[in-house]
């Protein structure tokens, strides 16, 4: 990571003043809703992939749901993290508990990010395959 | 927007870590935005030379339910609007946040954080929807 370093004369001319508060206050809200809801949509889905008794590819679904059920737990714990951390640094003008709910922020779309990067790389390596298995027929 | 410096000394800082650690999140928020546009892009492209195939499919598979095509392609279009609005507000978050922090720009980050506040709305709203969409599959599955 490339260290940054203020240009100005005065060390932080950007504060969380009253209309940014405000602003972060009402994203870290919704971070935190969006993640609990996350969590208990994560529950239901797990719940229909064990009952669901009409799947044909019962082993392959099951598989395939819980892999898409850790990636999404995964990513909304760290939105959870912002969300509690920012609303509680709002709260109490914690810097240090400010720094932890960005850093929450920043994990959570470089985890959405590398797995874009991941599912992107597979399609590409699946339309290769096919076009090599064709290509051998 | 003028500061006291009273007021600074009980305002939370954008300090060294928080600046580096927002200006990565910016980075990654970018990156995701500029794919989410690519989608954007193919998904238009799709509709665009499938719709024909759509109304096809449904006429031929469910004869009677012509109509339903329409229905389904003002859906599709509907979910690509918001799609392409909520991956604004994520580009829009990404570059005011990274400007404002870059040239030290009150007005600039707070603007980012506006768009931050109503991306996480919009995709707050669409979590809900999906909350529903899970719960619905869940009741299906019960009762089947």
């Amino acid at each position: 990571m490339d260290n940054f370093q203020p240009s100005s004369g005065n060390l932080f001319n950007v504060v969380v003043d009253i209309r940014s508060r405000q602003y972060l206050h009402n994203a870290a809200s919704w971070a935190r809703i969006i993640a609990i809801l996350s969590f208990i949509s994560s529950g239901f889905a797990l719940i229909t992939v064990f009952t669901d008794r009409n799947d044909e590819y019962k082993i392959v679904t099951l598989i395939m749901s819980l892999i898409v059920i850790a990636i999404s737990v995964t990513v909304n714990i760290f939105l959870l993290r912002f969300g509690t951390n920012t609303l509680s640094s709002l709260q109490n003008m914690n810097q240090e508990k400010f720094n932890t709910g960005i850093n929450g922020l920043h994990s959570y779309f470089k985890v959405i990010g590398i797995i874009m990067i991941i599912c992107l790389s597979a399609v590409v390596l699946m339309i290769l395959f096919a076009i090599i298995g064709l290509g051998l027929r | 927007m003028d500061q006291t410096p009273q007021e600074n000394l009980f305002e939370l800082q954008l300090d060294h870590d928080s600046s580096n650690q927002l200006r990565e999140a910016t980075k990654w928020s970018r990156f995701l935005a500029i794919l989410y546009f690519v989608f954007i892009g193919f998904g238009v492209l799709c509709l665009a030379f499938g719709t024909q195939a759509i109304v096809k499919m449904i006429s031929t598979s469910m004869p009677g339910f012509d109509s339903l095509a329409g229905v389904l392609v003002a859906i599709i279009i509907i979910a690509l609007i918001f799609f392409t609005w909520t991956t604004i507000l994520l580009y829009r978050f990404s570059n005011l946040t990274r400007e404002g922090i870059l040239r030290q720009d009150q007005e600039l980050f707070n603007d980012g954080m506006k768009a931050l506040k109503n991306y996480l709305t919009v995709y707050g709203i669409f979590t809900i929807i999906g909350l529903l969409g899970n719960v619905s599959t869940l009741i299906k599955s019960l009762i089947s």
